[in-house]
């Protein structure tokens, strides 16, 4: 009898358990997020609120940081760089990585292991490290220029490889295509070429397999990865003061300048949450984008 | 019409452990203060009184927690001292000036010594960064020039007559130019802008440093700028920067840039980057200050708020104004002394980058001056052109 | 395995990814045997001498020692509350699950400029000063979410059956973990750990902001990056790639371990073992 006691009573407190219990795990981590990154986000966004001092905040609320922010002439041109170097940037990243993608997980064979351990490897290179190695290639007496002088293709150096937008883009690319790889290679998982052919099977013709088995697995991966890349492009700082010259200026160093050089910090949340604003738009209207044209979730052959 | 050239450096082995010392600094304007407050020459020397009390230099012991450029906590030259008191350096390196300020502010850090350049003074003692420097613990800070142990631009004296700084380095600014590519070198700040050198010259990031340099150029004192010359100011570095390459993120930077062949001729050099070039390869980099001169820095050893091993930092000051010592840190910067006795054991080299027998000619040229006011109704504040210069720094 | 295509268009751009790929990081570790201070081409001939100098340098050492103590507290963390959290969302069925995950997740969806500044002005609003431990607490943010992500997803693709047997039988819960969940997951709970080390060891957007006077290599190389660049900076790199590439290996083998050795982990129960 106690057996069958003791039986019911962990069954009673197991089929419990496994609604309240398991939730019950995560409250540390919760606490620890909500304390550390929930409040100073919540810090963060009202100081963009305040008024400035040096390296200090006071007083009445106000919106006169982002009335500085907006009104700059300059913050504008820097949003458009920004933008564009991570619109280029993500495009170029994901349109090298599809193919990729596509060999690893189809045409690879013996070598997928290894390739794929080789890409992601690259993720071990430092951020910093990229970016300045980048400079040794790209500059005028760097690499690219010196091997092409060499085989005499040009007479001078280049000199529109480096300071400029397109060595951002390049760097930014370098930094970005493991991660893109990864996510689009882990996307095609579902798609078989088994899968494929059945859907041939089926009666649907090459558009209609793309448009309705292919495109809807990688869809979701891609955007995402897009997206991903666009938005971690644009708020670099360090990239552009480095390989950026004065074409390449971005919107994050003047985020990063008004907070740990100036000491504006209502100026630099102000220009941050702006610029979080736009995101969070890029995601809502991609969001809404695969759902409009129905690629958000897989539907298959009907 | 006078010049003033620094002569260039032979190759050098400068010791590792620390080459970029990216001085920015707006000089105050000594000259300025030498004629409009009392006579040419003759400053004040506050100080006579309290070194004539016996000075007694505290014992040093344990860490120093140091936040300012790199170099400037001259390892090798004050290796003596270090090892003879058992004391060791943990330093902080900055990226620009402001970063001191921003990592006392945000409350990082027990600092025990910084630097100021002595510009920055007035902000300093507005933000409560600066505590004041009782120099009978400094005995040797007699050693120094009288200039530098005068009030003048209040830069490291108050008008009280109490000490917030010990100065112990210094330098001009000039132009710097690779001279393999360009036989001869420019004469003029204007010569950066001939359409020939159009994205092949450059400049740091330096706000107040571009500021200051611009505002001598076009004959302003760059603490009393007023909107309209503010106004050609920006033209003038806007003009500057689309002629530029990139804006070098520092000093070593830009060096770096000169000795790739990226660019061929700096606004804003320094002499320190002929050796910083050197060391990597290239020895043909040179520095002069140009026709319409240009701007000295002065940087200043201070003891922040936060310090909490103070006795061991005036050990430390002490040294450092010892002439050998200070000869040795001259050298080892690339700099000028302030010590007058440390003329002497400057290497020829070090020695003739400035003239110490006509240091006032020099420092007429180009003098010390002060930053933009923290805050005025008539005068471009700093914060103004700090917000300003990001903007220009923008201009494609 | 599925039949193998022939496809020379997209092995030729994997081919030449590759090469973008290794490029820079090849000539990085080339140049800091160069012989003199130069970074361009031509090269010189090889030697030490940076490397010596390197680790003679008290600094650099510093640097290590604080990174690798850093990365040491952060990934314990991690391991432990996301090891928890991971059990927690996927096991429960509560409306809360939604929220919470999307808490967890969200650090990754903001640029690290984000998180830094805004750690920055919520420790300077309660004064705490800005230190390793600061650094420590951004890097467990940051990271969190990589792990919680790989946790989560493993323990969401186990088969649920197993578990509830277990706890048919009696087990608490305390013990379906430790002897049915654990033995499964736990090489890909150590390859995640090693990725949140080697994530935390080589931060530093966020870093840059929350850093106090204490210096981790990432910062090294920044204030090594405002100088003029010698090869020292070469060295510096390369012993940071060394170590990050050791740790990613390391989270591969297990990673590829959990595969195989899954079957091999639940024998003991299946085998009528008490559990």
């Amino acid at each position: 009898m106690s057996v069958v006691a003791h039986e019911a009573k962990e069954s009673a407190w197991r089929s419990r358990e496994l609604r309240l219990g398991p939730l019950a795990l995560t409250l540390p981590a919760v606490l620890g997020l909500i304390v550390f990154f929930l409040a100073p986000l919540a810090a963060f966004v009202l100081y963009s609120f305040l008024t400035a001092g040096l390296f200090s905040v006071s007083g009445p609320l106000t919106l006169d940081a982002y009335r500085q922010a907006v009104s700059s002439g300059v913050n504008g041109t820097l949003a458009v760089n920004s933008f564009v170097v991570g619109i280029c940037a993500a495009s170029v990243t994901l349109a090298v990585s599809l193919p990729i993608a596509y060999w690893l997980r189809y045409a690879a064979g013996r070598w997928q292991t290894l390739v794929l351990f080789l890409i992601t490897s690259t993720l071990f290179a430092s951020y910093l490290v990229r970016i300045y190695a980048w400079r040794s290639i790209l500059g005028e007496n760097g690499l690219l220029n010196s091997g092409l002088e060499r085989l005499g293709l040009i007479d001078e150096p280049l000199s529109f490889l480096l300071y400029n937008r397109f060595s951002v883009t390049v760097a930014l690319v370098h930094i970005f295509l493991p991660y893109v790889v990864l996510v689009l290679y882990a996307g095609l998982q579902p798609l078989t070429p088994a899968l494929l052919e059945s859907a041939e099977d089926l009666g649907a013709n090459a558009w209609k397999r793309w448009r309705r088995v292919i495109l809807p697995l990688v869809a979701a991966p891609a955007a995402t990865a897009f997206l991903f890349v666009f938005v971690l492009s644009a708020a670099d700082y360090v990239t552009p003061q480095f390989l950026g010259g004065t074409n390449g200026a971005m919107l994050g160093v003047r985020v990063q300048a008004a907070m740990t050089g100036v000491g504006d910090w209502p100026l630099g949340a102000a220009l941050s949450l702006l610029m979080l604003a736009a995101f969070v738009l890029c995601y809502g209207l991609t969001a809404l984008g695969l759902r409009l044209l129905r690629l958000d979730r897989i539907r298959f052959v009907t | 019409m006078n010049r003033y050239f620094l002569t260039p450096l032979d190759r050098r082995e400068l010791l590792k452990g620390g080459l970029v010392v990216a001085s920015i600094g707006a000089v105050p304007s000594f000259l300025a203060a030498c004629g409009g407050d009392d006579d040419g020459g003759e400053a004040a020397t506050p100080t006579a009184t309290q070194a004539q009390e016996t000075p007694t230099v505290p014992e040093a012991s344990g860490t120093i927690d140091y936040l300012s450029w790199e170099g400037y906590d001259v390892p090798d030259a004050t290796k003596a001292w270090r090892d003879e008191n058992g004391v060791e350096f943990k330093s902080t390196y900055i990226g620009n000036h402001d970063d001191i300020q921003a990592k006392i502010a945000a409350g990082g850090g027990s600092y025990d010594l910084i630097t100021y350049y002595q510009g920055y003074k007035p902000l300093y003692q507005e933000l409560g960064i600066l505590s004041p420097i009782d120099v009978t613990k400094i005995p040797n800070i007699e050693n120094e020039f009288p200039y530098f142990q005068s009030d003048v631009g209040n830069f490291w004296i108050d008008p009280d007559g109490t000490w917030t700084g010990v100065p112990w380095t210094w330098g001009s600014i000039g132009i710097t130019w690779d001279d393999k590519v360009l036989p001869g070198g420019l004469t003029s700040w204007y010569d950066l802008l001939d359409p020939k050198f159009e994205n092949k010259i450059g400049l740091p990031d330096d706000p107040v440093g571009s500021f200051t340099l611009a505002a001598h150029t076009l004959g302003y004192d760059p603490a009393m700028v007023t909107q309209e010359q503010k106004a050609e100011i920006v033209d003038l570095l806007t003009r500057i920067v689309k002629h530029a390459r990139s804006v070098a993120p520092s000093f070593g930077d830009m060096t770096t840039q000169l000795v790739n062949g990226d660019i061929v001729a700096c606004w804003q050099g320094w002499a320190a980057m002929n050796s910083f070039a050197a060391d990597a390869g290239n020895t043909t980099v040179k520095t002069i200050v140009p026709e319409e001169g240009s701007f000295s820095f002065c940087d200043l050893y201070a003891i922040p708020t936060t310090a909490d091993n103070v006795d061991t930092v005036y050990s430390y000051l002490n040294n450092v104004l010892e002439p050998e010592v200070n000869a040795a840190a001259a050298e080892f910067l690339v700099a000028g002394v302030t010590v007058e006795g440390a003329v002497d054991f400057l290497d020829e080299a070090t020695r003739s980058l400035y003239p110490y027998d006509d240091l006032e000619g020099l420092l007429e040229r180009a003098p010390f001056y002060n930053n933009p006011p923290v805050e005025s109704d008539e005068f471009v504040t700093y914060q103004e052109w700090i917000d300003t210069w990001q903007e220009v720094k923008a201009s494609t | 395995m599925d039949a193998r295509r022939r496809s020379p268009f997209t092995a030729a751009v994997t081919l030449v990814a590759l090469v973008f790929l290794f490029l820079p990081l090849v000539l990085v570790v080339l140049f800091s045997f160069h012989k003199t201070g130069g970074l361009s081409f031509p090269f010189k001939g090889f030697s030490l001498r940076w490397y010596r100098d390197t680790f003679g340098s008290f600094e650099f050492r510093e640097a290590l020692k604080n990174s690798a103590v850093v990365a040491v507290c952060v990934s314990v963390a991690t391991l432990v509350l996301g090891t928890l959290a991971a059990y927690g969302i996927s096991r429960t069925t509560s409306r809360l699950r939604g929220p919470i995950g999307l808490l967890f997740f969200l650090p990754i969806t903001l640029p690290g400029l984000f998180i830094g500044i805004a750690m920055l002005v919520a420790f300077r609003r309660v004064e705490l000063q800005l230190s390793l431990v600061t650094v420590a607490i951004a890097h467990f943010v940051y990271v969190f979410p990589f792990f919680l992500l790989i946790a989560k997803a493993t323990l969401d693709r186990l088969d649920p059956a197993l578990e509830e047997a277990a706890a048919d039988l009696g087990a608490s819960p305390f013990r379906v973990f430790r002897k049915v969940t654990l033995p499964q997951i736990w090489p890909i709970l150590v390859g995640a750990t090693s990725l949140a080390f080697a994530l935390s060891f080589d931060e530093f957007i966020i870093t840059f902001f929350v850093i106090g006077s204490d210096s981790t290599l990432p910062m090294y190389i920044w204030s090594s990056l405002r100088r003029t660049i010698d090869p020292s900076i070469n060295v510096i790199s390369t012993m940071l790639m060394l170590i990050t590439l050791l740790l990613w290996v390391l989270a591969f083998v297990f990673t590829l371990r959990a595969g195989r050795g899954r079957a091999r982990a639940v024998e003991p129960i299946l085998g009528g073992e008490e559990v």
